[in-house]
């Protein structure tokens, strides 16, 4: 029998991760590492905030190097045939596993992935890689303007990034306020910042164009009207990669569907952004953050060498986000909904810790206040035991 | 194996303390910086410090060897 090998499609922390954690359960055979990045593995919540803002630079957003013992094989996949375990590469080589994990997460989407509603021509940008970052960083050292079509995490953080670059900066929106994920009071909290800081929000109904730009202005046709700017960016979420997995019996639905050890078939896992997570409550949507990654990798790393004796994966949402001066991070599910109180702190100061209780699972808050994971967790379920 | 905080760079989030226990501990008073409790880490440790190094979300900790 050939010795174990173990492949893993995509080097960002899901895939870096998963291969660290299986050699961390004992597995001691080959470690192959697929990465389609041109750059070592980074960090990526790091790139809308610090790095756009100048603070933080591609070599300092990297992760710590990867262990020795895991061979790093650039290459995009191009082709999956679990008959005969082996991963196909854009280079035309096909690479042999007996273990394959898909961590290939997902991409941007654009104005193009809506038809019935957009055309789009080059003129966009996205933010989802480095490249994308330094790229849209470098254009706003020499633009004045910039249209952001969408009004989520990723499109608030450039727009605080964007005003304090000085430039004038137009969030074009679906909704009443930005990041409505956050939940109404949070909401609210950050749509009046960015409002006192200069942002303009512009509702449309979804009906969006963005032209070819001509020279260097780039125009979006909305319900608002034409609009200009130096730079529009795209920022309306992200979907899986998973176009190189259309001839696979693998269950596909807007994600990889795996079990609770991230199990997508036998001999496959996969984590991360790519992954939908399937309970006795169902299948969960993707849950595109960076501790989901990194627990969903440490269980699918285990279940490689313990199989289903491994711990299983348990949702414990966490994220954060920073734009105009606030810093939020959340633990519990979003959008947060239940009554909402100030454990700590006053909301219209934009500082303290607050909490939407429900019966059971509540959703805790801290902004502009420093509270570690393991506190802000611990504050989700502490009014909720007698 | 060494470990080293770049200078400003921790936000608290804590996940380096959840990963790795042993290695990092974060002070009572949540407004500081991470501590790294050993200057040179222990081989039975490295593992476990290169994890909790890399779950850092700004990517404040540098190994050195």
């Amino acid at each position: 029998m050939s010795r174990p090998h173990l492949v893993v499609v995509g080097a960002s922390i899901a895939g870096v991760t998963a291969a660290e954690s299986a050699r961390v359960a004992g597995f001691d055979g080959r470690i192959t590492l697929v990465s389609a990045e041109d750059h070592p593995p980074y960090t990526r919540p790091a790139l809308s905030k610090a790095l756009l803002r100048g603070h933080q630079s591609a070599e300092t957003v990297r992760l710590p190097p990867i262990d020795t013992q895991v061979e790093v094989l650039p290459g995009r996949a191009t082709a999956l045939d679990a008959e005969l375990r082996r991963v196909g590469l854009s280079n035309g080589e096909w690479v042999e596993y007996t273990e394959l994990v898909i961590a290939t997460g997902g991409r941007a989407r654009t104005l193009r992935d809506f038809p019935r509603t957009g055309q789009s021509s080059c003129a966009e940008r996205t933010l989802r890689s480095l490249d994308d970052a330094l790229a849209l960083r470098a254009a706003m050292g020499s633009a004045t303007s910039v249209l952001i079509v969408g009004g989520g995490f990723v499109g608030t953080e450039v727009a605080s990034a964007c005003i304090e670059a000085g430039l004038r900066t137009e969030v074009l929106t679906l909704h009443p306020r930005l990041v409505p994920q956050l939940g109404d009071e949070l909401s609210g909290l950050v749509t009046r910042r960015a409002i006192a800081a200069g942002v303009r929000l512009t509702r449309v109904d979804g009906q969006l164009e963005v032209p070819p730009g001509q020279g260097h202005v780039q125009v979006v046709r909305s319900s608002a009207g034409e609009k200009e700017a130096d730079i529009v960016l795209t920022a309306v979420g992200d979907d899986p990669s998973l176009e190189w997995l259309a001839s696979t019996t693998l269950q596909v639905d807007s994600g990889i569907v795996v079990d609770e050890h991230c199990v997508a078939a036998p001999h496959i896992f996969a984590v991360g952004d790519v992954a939908r997570v399937k309970t006795s409550h169902g299948v969960a949507a993707r849950t595109p953050f960076w501790t989901a990654a990194l627990e969903q990798a440490h269980v699918a790393g285990e279940a490689v060498v313990r199989g289903r004796a491994a711990a299983r994966y348990q949702p414990r949402p966490y994220f954060w986000t920073e734009s105009f001066g606030l810093t939020i991070n959340i633990a519990g599910p979003i959008p947060a909904s239940g009554r909402f109180e100030a454990v700590e702190g006053d909301l219209t100061a934009g500082a303290g810790v607050f909490r939407w209780e429900r019966s059971h699972g509540s959703t805790v808050a801290a902004v502009n206040h420093r509270l570690p994971i393991r506190k802000l967790r611990g504050l989700t379920s502490s009014l909720t035991t007698p | 194996m060494k470990l080293s905080l770049q200078t400003g760079r921790c936000e608290g989030y804590g996940l380096c303390e959840e990963a790795a226990p042993h290695v990092f501990r974060l002070p009572e008073s949540d407004s500081e910086d991470v501590e790294i409790l050993f200057t040179d880490v222990p081989p039975e440790f490295e593992r476990e410090a290169s994890a909790g190094a890399r779950v850092c979300p700004v990517a404040a900790i540098l190994i050195s060897r």
